[in-house]
């Protein structure tokens, strides 16, 4: 359904319509921006997001999966870090906030870490999050 | 007469030191009643928990910004 089918027919609607198109897209292009290899590894379900707000790497990957994960944790950490100095939180505080967020932005058939430690693949409903997360 | 006058004070006395008994009784009925003493520690509502909520749902806004901005790796 466009947008302008939406205007005609609710009135109202075409500002709600059109912010979801936008988020959409911002979204859309936010993704667009991950390295291909690690898309990859995300949609075979070779790494998945952890409570603690970094990868892991499910079972025996290949060395390049695990030096990926590794460069992106690293990375994630400096993220996580800079955060929490703003916040006046713990790094581990700020990671694990971030964990939360990670594991509810998962799509369907990607992997997620489930607050016993379990591997789960996101499916259409909402992801098992651990209590603390707000 | 005069028997009659004792006869009187008699009873007014009985009366006095029943009137006695009972107060007596009573406070010692009252002495031995539950005692309610306060507790020698002090009592401590903990409000913590909701500042608590609060700093980390401000904080998690906070992480998400990071996450948005450095979408190419979460």
């Amino acid at each position: 359904m466009t947008i302008i089918e939406y205007k005609n027919k609710f009135g109202m609607k075409p500002k709600i319509g059109s912010a979801i198109l936008a988020l959409s897209l911002l979204s859309g292009a936010a993704y667009a921006q991950r390295d291909p290899a690690y898309q990859n590894a995300r949609s075979n379900g070779q790494i998945g997001e952890q409570v603690d707000g970094y990868l892991g790497v499910i079972g025996n990957q290949s060395p390049s999966v695990d030096a990926l994960t590794n460069k992106i944790n690293i990375l994630r950490k400096q993220v996580y870090t800079k955060t929490a100095a703003s916040q006046s939180v713990t790094v581990k505080t700020a990671a694990f906030l971030g964990g939360c967020k990670n594991i509810q932005r998962t799509v369907p058939g990607e992997k997620y870490q489930a607050p016993d430690g379990s591997w789960k693949t996101r499916g259409n409903n909402a992801p098992e999050l651990d209590s603390s997360c707000p | 007469m005069k028997d009659a006058k004792s006869e009187m004070v008699k009873p007014m006395i009985r009366k006095k030191n029943s009137k006695n008994m009972l107060s007596m009784i009573s406070a010692i009925l009252l002495s031995s009643c539950v005692n309610v003493a306060a507790p020698d520690k002090p009592i401590v509502i903990n409000l913590n928990i909701k500042i608590e909520q609060e700093v980390l749902v401000k904080t998690a806004d906070a992480v998400e910004e990071a996450i948005d901005e450095n979408a190419g790796i979460f």
